[in-house]
C-alpha cells in the first residue's frame, strides 16, 4: 500500500508540474508543421539555418521572402507620435504574410500559393489597426498625457515598457505578440489582455 | 541640526542598521516624501468605473474592447481612435429653450459615439462586428425616444474666437483641450463634461469638473 501511496504521489507531482510547463510555439497558432507546404517543419518557413537572407537585420537566419508592399499608414486626432512611418524592423517581417501580399508558403527561395485569410490577414491598410514603428519615449508620453513613461513606468513581464515591450524605444508588431508563443496567451500575446491589462500597461487610462 | 540631535537623542528610533543620526521621525518622512515623489500621480482610471465591463460575460472580459480594437477598426469614425462599436444612425429630437442664443445642431460624431450606446438603440454588445442584444437602461439613457429635448445642449457651435483673451482657457496654440471643460470642432458635446476614461474622484458622472458646488456649470456659465 505504501509503494501505491509513493507511485500515486509522484503522478500526482509529475501531473502539477507537467501544468507549468514552458509555452511554446509547438502547437501555437505559428505552428505549421501540420500543413503540407511546411514541409513538417516550424521553424522553417521564417528561419533556416544555411543560406538564409542577410538583408534581413530584424529576425536571425531569415527565410521567408519579405513584403515589398507600401502601406496606408494609420492616423488620428489623438495620436501625438512624430515619426510613424512605414513598418520597418521586425513588423515588417510579420507583414510579410499577414499583409496578403506574400504567400505563407514563400519561404526557402520558392514562392508559394497559401495566402493568410480570415481574422489573420492585417492587409496593406494600417489605417484601421494600432500604430506601429513609431517612437514610444517619456517625451512623447508627457505630450500625449495618456501614457505610461516607458523608461520608468513596469510591465508584468517584470522590466519596464521599454526593456520589455519596445525595439529600438519604437513600438512594433512584437510589442503585443510573441511570434513564438512565449506565453501562452491568446493571440500570441505578450501579456494576457484580460481586464485589458495589456493596453493599459502603456496605455494611462 | 545640533538642536534636533540634542532634542531627539532619548527618544530615537533606531531602524534596522541606519546610522542613529536620523531620528526614526525624520526617517518616516524622507521615506514618506520618496513615496510622494516616485509614486504616479494619482488618477482615476477607466478600471472600477460605470465604463468597466469587463466582469460582463459580453465584453469577453476586457474594458477597452466593446470601443476600441488594436486591428480591424471602423476608419469611418474619426472622432474616436481604432473604433469598434456599431455607431447610432439616429436622428433627434432637440434641446431648445427661449434663453438660448445659438442653434443646436443635431449631435456631432463624437457624440454619436457616446449615444452609440446612450440612446438606447444600439446594443451595449454591438460590437466587434457583432449584432448584440443588451440594451442600456436607467437613468444611463439619455437619449431615450431619440429626444435629447430634456438634456442639456449638445452639438452647440461656440463662436468663440470673437471672445477675446484667449489664455483665460487654452494654454497653447497646440492644446485644443488645455480648457479642463473640452471642446470639438468648437462645439459643446457629451466629452465636454464627461470623460468616458476616467471615473471622476469626487463624482459618480465620470465629470471633467467637481460638481460640488456647480464647479463645473459654473466653468462656462460665468454670468450665473
Amino acid at each position: 500500500m505504501k509503494k501505491v501511496s509513493i507511485v500515486l504521489m509522484i503522478l500526482a507531482l509529475t501531473a502539477l508540474l507537467s501544468g507549468v510547463s514552458m509555452a511554446e510555439i509547438t502547437g501555437s497558432d505559428h505552428d505549421f508543421s501540420g500543413s503540407g507546404w511546411s514541409g513538417g517543419e516550424i521553424c522553417k518557413p521564417c528561419h533556416t539555418p544555411h543560406h538564409a537572407d542577410t538583408t534581413v537585420a530584424g529576425a536571425p537566419l531569415w527565410n521567408h521572402e519579405v513584403t515589398t508592399s507600401t502601406f496606408t499608414l494609420y492616423s488620428s486626432l489623438t495620436l501625438d507620435a512624430t515619426d510613424l512611418g512605414q513598418p520597418d524592423g521586425v513588423s515588417k517581417l510579420c507583414l510579410s504574410c499577414h499583409d496578403g501580399t506574400v504567400a505563407i508558403d514563400s519561404f526557402g527561395g520558392a514562392t508559394g500559393s497559401t495566402m493568410i485569410s480570415g481574422d489573420a490577414l492585417i492587409g496593406t491598410d494600417l489605417s484601421d489597426d494600432h500604430p506601429i514603428s513609431f517612437t514610444y519615449d517619456d517625451a512623447l508620453a508627457t505630450t500625449d498625457g495618456g501614457l505610461h513613461p516607458p523608461s520608468t513606468a513596469t510591465t508584468s513581464l517584470g522590466g519596464t515598457i521599454q526593456d520589455d515591450l519596445l525595439f529600438g524605444n519604437k513600438v512594433e508588431c512584437s510589442s503585443c505578440h510573441d511570434v513564438h508563443n512565449s506565453h501562452n496567451n491568446e493571440k500570441l500575446l505578450n501579456i494576457a489582455n484580460a481586464s485589458s491589462a495589456l493596453c493599459l500597461t502603456c496605455h494611462n487610462k | 541640526m545640533a538642536a534636533i540631535k540634542t532634542d531627539a537623542s532619548s527618544r530615537r528610533m533606531r531602524v534596522g542598521g541606519l546610522p542613529s543620526i536620523v531620528p526614526g521621525w525624520a526617517l518616516i518622512l524622507m521615506i514618506a516624501c520618496w513615496l510622494i515623489v516616485t509614486a504616479p500621480p494619482v488618477q482615476a482610471q477607466i478600471a472600477g468605473s460605470p465604463h468597466d465591463f469587463s466582469s460582463q460575460g459580453w465584453s469577453g472580459g476586457e474594458i477597452c474592447k466593446p470601443c476600441h480594437t488594436p486591428h480591424h477598426a471602423d476608419t469611418a469614425v474619426a472622432a474616436a481612435p481604432l473604433w469598434n462599436h456599431e455607431v447610432t444612425t439616429a436622428t433627434y429630437t432637440l434641446y431648445s429653450s427661449p434663453t438660448m442664443d445659438v442653434n443646436v445642431e443635431q449631435p456631432g460624431e463624437i457624440s454619436k459615439l457616446c449615444l452609440s450606446c446612450h440612446d438606447g438603440t444600439v446594443a451595449m454588445d454591438s460590437f466587434g462586428g457583432s449584432t448584440g442584444s443588451m440594451f442600456m437602461t436607467g437613468p444611463a439613457v439619455v437619449g431615450e425616444g431619440l429626444d435629447l429635448s430634456d438634456d442639456h445642449p449638445v452639438g452647440i457651435y461656440w463662436n468663440h474666437q470673437t471672445v477675446s483673451g484667449c489664455g483665460t482657457c487654452h494654454y497653447t496654440h497646440g492644446d485644443p483641450y488645455s480648457y479642463r471643460v473640452r471642446f470639438y470642432e468648437r462645439r459643446v458635446e457629451c466629452a465636454s463634461c464627461h470623460d468616458p476614461h476616467n471615473n471622476g474622484a469626487e463624482e459618480s458622472g465620470m465629470l471633467r469638473v467637481s460638481m460640488a458646488g456647480s464647479e463645473l456649470c459654473l466653468e462656462c456659465h460665468t454670468d450665473k
